[in-house]
């Protein structure tokens, strides 16, 4: 294997990437030989391609070897040869233990070895879930399987399956552990249990869960964990805010209500009033205006539309005023308040007036025969 | 009248065997499906989570509320808020071996679907809460303040009104 050690390694260059924070660590102490590199480097190299050989799809990839530190060791594994399929696959799950805990000093010279560790890690780490872990040798039996074997009633089997499937195994959390204690968080405790403390604290008044709130953090989360609680809980903070005097500058902003609802065409000015904290429609109208004053040219001015009483811009030279509402748009005679009439002069009211309602006229005689 | 009545055996976490009469074993909501299969077998039913202590208890507690009749089940009467209905009996039962058993009793009354032991059980719990400051609440049950100062006033501060 050391033969292969030449001055210009044959690696795959994610390899010398992976590989460079071990080159200088191990240049201070290890031997250098003529490719520059530590010889323990090399050799752990060569290893990685003859591995690469055998099974080249499940284990070199390269983020399965990027959390192994010491890579002499697991030089050290492959130096039995062992290269067949199956130890492969359990080289495979080694790597991938490694990979749960990376730092780890935990290595392994032999297959029986890397059971041992699987064995007194199987007590730290429960929940296992490496697929590759079915296609390895023994390994853990499923401890709903523990309790079946010598049942064969079907109902109490699967009554056991249920309480071993929703109840604690391991000893630890047998129901009566504590027994004798005098102090016991039993919120917390419960909560660890994944049992509901809603039936405790349905029975407590919201007064009493405000200071259950303030118990701990636990007792906190368990607290605004449980929607009933939580409910009954804003019920009444919410009924304090409003019997409190000054509660307006505690109280979170309401949902703003304008003049016109969200979905209208003012609801983008709407807006403008909203960044302001105090909104009244009296505001938002100032608003209005001063938006409109911002883009007015030399000689505009402002006015109120006739029709709508939003803002208009009038041209005074001209006489002309046009409405900036998009929904009205009216474009009117400062002088008579009617549409504009360019350059004719105002018709007057009464004579409008005369018009319609002229007294012993056709139309009025006409109406008059009616009755 | 000697009436054989009917028992079925539960083994602990211990190993120890119970026998249990039938009507008791009735309370216990999860064994409910699979008590006629219990009767004719004779090998005990495991329930591994569970002390002999603490099912002690529980098998104290059901015999003395044997003849309880079955609490209505309408939603109304499910959520009251009181926890005046509590017996002095129950009250003393489950105190009298300190909040441990207090627990255990709860966990395990979840863990066999008894809901007479749940509902009383958790009624006590929250007596013990009810009424009390945070501080006084840390005490009764051995807790320690987790809260940073700065959390602490926050939590203070939205929940001051519920105080007053």
């Amino acid at each position: 294997m050391r033969s292969v050690s030449t001055s210009t390694p044959i690696l795959t260059r994610e390899m010398v990437d992976q590989k460079t924070p071990k080159v200088t660590r191990s240049m201070s102490t290890g031997q250098v030989n003529d490719s520059g590199f530590d010889e323990s480097f090399t050799d752990s190299c060569c290893g990685d391609e003859t591995m690469c050989m055998s099974t080249p799809s499940t284990v070199c990839k390269n983020e399965k070897w990027t959390p192994v530190t010491n890579f002499n060791d697991m030089y050290k594994y492959r130096g039995d040869s062992v290269l067949d399929d199956s130890y492969t696959y359990a080289f495979n799950v080694k790597v991938n233990r490694f990979f749960e805990t990376p730092g780890s000093t935990f290595f392994a010279d032999t297959i029986e070895d890397c059971d041992d560790i699987r064995q007194s890690k199987r007590s730290k780490r429960q929940s296992v879930s490496i697929p590759s872990y079915s296609l390895n040798l023994d390994l853990e039996p499923c401890p709903m399987e523990l309790g079946t074997d010598d049942y064969t009633s079907s109902l109490v089997e699967r009554f056991d399956e249920v309480m071993h499937k929703f109840s604690p195994i391991y000893p630890e959390k047998v129901i009566g552990r504590k027994m004798g204690l005098d102090h016991v968080d039993i919120i917390s405790e419960l909560s660890d249990r994944n049992i509901s403390c809603s039936a405790i604290l349905q029975y407590l008044d919201p007064k009493d869960l405000c200071s259950l709130c303030e118990v701990s953090r636990r007792w906190q989360t368990v607290c605004n964990g449980d929607p009933v609680s939580r409910k009954r809980k804003r019920s009444i903070t919410d009924k304090m805010i409003i019997g409190k005097e000054n509660a307006g500058k505690r109280s979170p902003p309401k949902q703003f209500r304008g003049l016109t609802d969200s979905q209208t065409t003012l609801a983008p000015l709407q807006l403008v009033g909203k960044l302001t904290k105090q909104l009244t429609p009296c505001s938002i109208k100032v608003n209005l205006f001063q938006k409109a004053a911002s883009s007015l040219k030399n000689d505009e001015k402002l006015r109120k539309c006739p029709k709508c009483s939003k803002v208009s811009k009038v041209l005074p030279v001209q006489e002309r005023g046009q409405c900036q509402n998009i929904d009205c748009l009216f474009d009117f005679c400062t002088k008579c308040f009617y549409d504009f009439h360019g350059s004719k002069p105002c018709v007057p009211m009464s004579a409008k007036k005369a018009k319609t309602t002229s007294i012993g006229g056709k139309k009025s005689k006409k109406n008059l025969r009616r009755l | 009248m000697n009436k054989i009545v009917p028992q079925i055996k539960l083994e602990t976490y211990e190993k120890e065997v119970f026998e249990i009469d039938l009507d008791i074993a009735k309370k216990f909501g999860k064994l409910v499906p699979v008590l006629q299969e219990l009767l004719n077998d004779d090998k005990p039913l495991t329930i591994k989570t569970i002390n002999s202590g603490t099912l002690k208890k529980i098998i104290t507690w059901c015999t003395y509320h044997k003849d309880d009749p079955l609490p209505p089940e309408d939603d109304d009467n499910k959520m009251k808020h009181s926890t005046e209905e509590v017996s002095s009996w129950d009250d003393k039962f489950l105190q009298e071996d300190g909040q441990a058993a207090l627990f255990d009793l709860i966990s395990a009354a979840h863990t066999l679907d008894i809901d007479g032991l749940l509902d009383v059980a958790c009624k006590v719990v929250a007596t013990m809460i009810k009424g009390k400051a945070p501080e006084e609440i840390r005490k009764v049950f051995n807790i320690k303040n987790d809260f940073t100062q700065q959390e602490e006033d926050q939590v203070r501060k939205e929940n001051d009104w519920c105080e007053d």
